[in-house]
């Protein structure tokens, strides 16, 4: 049976999910990948003010395709979460609480997530048209400049992700560690 | 002597741009269903699923197979009795119009025709102008890759590749010891498959070139990469590797997403060319599940 989530993530729920669960996660969710990270770092480095608020809150590494004229997405899916490694850490520091992309990440990240109390979910790679149909609704939520590496926000139905890396240190990826 | 028109290129181009992003190719869907017959896990058989109803939605829908619409490869090969000749007749005349882009007829048609088709169908535009320091979207998905060869086989063939940035990222190449045996290129393989692989969108299709130097054996690793799957490498004992290789990646039962599985790749596809009596080159060059191309010969 799949675990239904609501965003803003609630600890409790996060502090229950294992490595392995299946999950179906629906309300507002936060697009960002490489570009918009640096730039994010960037203004808290400068002590400036974030142009989205992290807290309880999922990054999904998206870089969507543009929406073609009515229709709520273009295509729609995870990039490599493993280029975010170095990046994670600040945002994790604001209350961020789960990120969602493809692929396993470094010991050390995985360690963070520990630190923090924060998940990791991975989405099926490559299957973008199909996970549009779990948009609703996506608008750049800052850096428009950045063009598909702008901060989007997203609002998603019942989409499809697998926990990777739970709060424990379990890890999904275990055929990989032989 | 046959004149083929600029105009004749850039319509064929616009037409394999659009197969290419929103069809999967045949050989590789029919792959993804024999593997999906053969799958026992929930999580891989559900993955394999999920590749098989987008390339549908994609394809009626008009979406495209994956957000990541790729780098555009453009190869061209060149038989004996075509020539290429503009439209107008004035070749050398116009300004440069695509600045990172040499400023030649055919490629002023390919760019335009890339730029245009990637706004038209609302494809991602991937490439940044600067790669180290700026690092600006040049908004029409340009450069392309431009290869052009020259053939004995009468006629223009016009192909286009997208390629995809994650799986791109797990490309790798060694300079291997040319007294390295067979066993020793195949574990170099799977290590490979082992540490990088649930970043590039398995199950892959694998790409290897071995042999010519250190700058061709990645080309021949990406032209493996975009063959057929259904074509194995003519020579037999480097099809027996092909074979070899493919069942020991599998047998990782790393699986479709790294969920685990039987299916972690869906072909291994080797090109090679003889080589310095110094050298080994090995490339591997890791293609998606959504590798997509197209080809028409004019």
């Amino acid at each position: 049976m799949p675990i239904k989530l609501n965003t803003p993530l609630e600890r409790k729920k996060i502090t229950g999910l294992k490595a392995g669960d299946f999950v179906l996660l629906s309300g507002e969710i936060i697009g960002a990948r490489d570009a918009a990270h640096r730039r994010i770092i960037d203004a808290m480095n400068r002590g400036g003010k974030l142009p989205v608020n992290l807290s309880g809150q999922a990054v999904f590494y998206v870089g969507p395709s543009p929406a073609p004229p009515g229709k709520a997405s273009g295509s729609f899916g995870p990039t490599t979460s493993a280029r975010m490694d170095s990046l994670t850490e600040p945002l994790l520091q604001k209350g961020l609480c789960a990120t969602i992309g493809k692929g396993a990440r470094s010991d050390s990240l995985k360690e963070l997530l520990v630190k923090y109390g924060a998940v990791y979910f991975i989405a099926p790679p490559g299957v973008a048209a199909y996970l549009a149909k779990k948009v609703k609704k996506i608008s750049v939520a800052a850096y428009n400049d950045l063009g598909p590496e702008a901060i989007f926000k997203i609002e998603v139905k019942d989409l499809p992700l697998f926990v990777a890396y739970d709060i424990h240190g379990g890890d999904i990826f275990k055929f990989i560690r032989t | 002597m046959r004149n083929i028109k600029i105009t004749e290129i850039k319509n064929s181009l616009k037409v394999l741009l659009i197969k290419a992003s929103f069809e999967l190719p045949g050989d590789i869907l029919d792959a993804v269903k024999a593997a999906r017959s053969i799958e026992t896990s929930r999580s891989a058989q559900s993955m394999l699923d999920m590749i098989i109803e987008n390339a549908g939605i994609a394809c009626t829908e008009k979406l495209p197979l994956c957000q990541d619409c790729g780098t555009v490869y453009v190869n061209i090969e060149m038989g004996p009795d075509v020539c290429i000749v503009p439209d107008n007749n004035l070749p050398g005349s116009s300004q440069e119009k695509f600045p990172g882009q040499k400023n030649n007829f055919i490629i002023n048609a390919i760019s335009e025709t890339v730029s245009e088709v990637y706004e038209k169908y609302y494809l991602r535009n991937s490439i940044v102008s600067d790669p180290l320091y700026e690092r600006v979207n040049t908004g029409n998905n340009l450069p392309t890759i431009i290869n052009l060869s020259l053939s004995d086989k009468p006629g223009f063939y016009l192909e286009v590749n997208l390629k995809g940035g994650g799986s791109e990222n797990c490309s790798w190449l060694f300079m291997l010891n040319p007294s390295c045996g067979e066993d020793d290129l195949k574990n170099k393989v799977v290590q490979l498959v082992k540490s990088n692989v649930t970043k590039a969108c398995p199950p892959v299709i694998i790409g290897i070139g071995i042999g010519a130097t250190a700058s061709e054996a990645p080309k021949l690793a990406r032209k493996a990469a975009f063959r057929n799957l259904e074509i194995r490498n003519g020579h037999s004992r480097y099809a027996c590797l092909e074979k070899s290789i493919l069942e020991a990646v599998n047998s990782t039962g790393i699986g479709p997403q790294g969920l685990g599985g039987k299916t972690t790749a869906l072909a291994c596809n080797i090109e090679f060319a003889p080589c310095h009596m110094a050298t080994l080159p090995l490339s591997i060059f890791f293609g998606c599940h959504s590798t997509r191309r197209a080809g028409e010969r004019l």
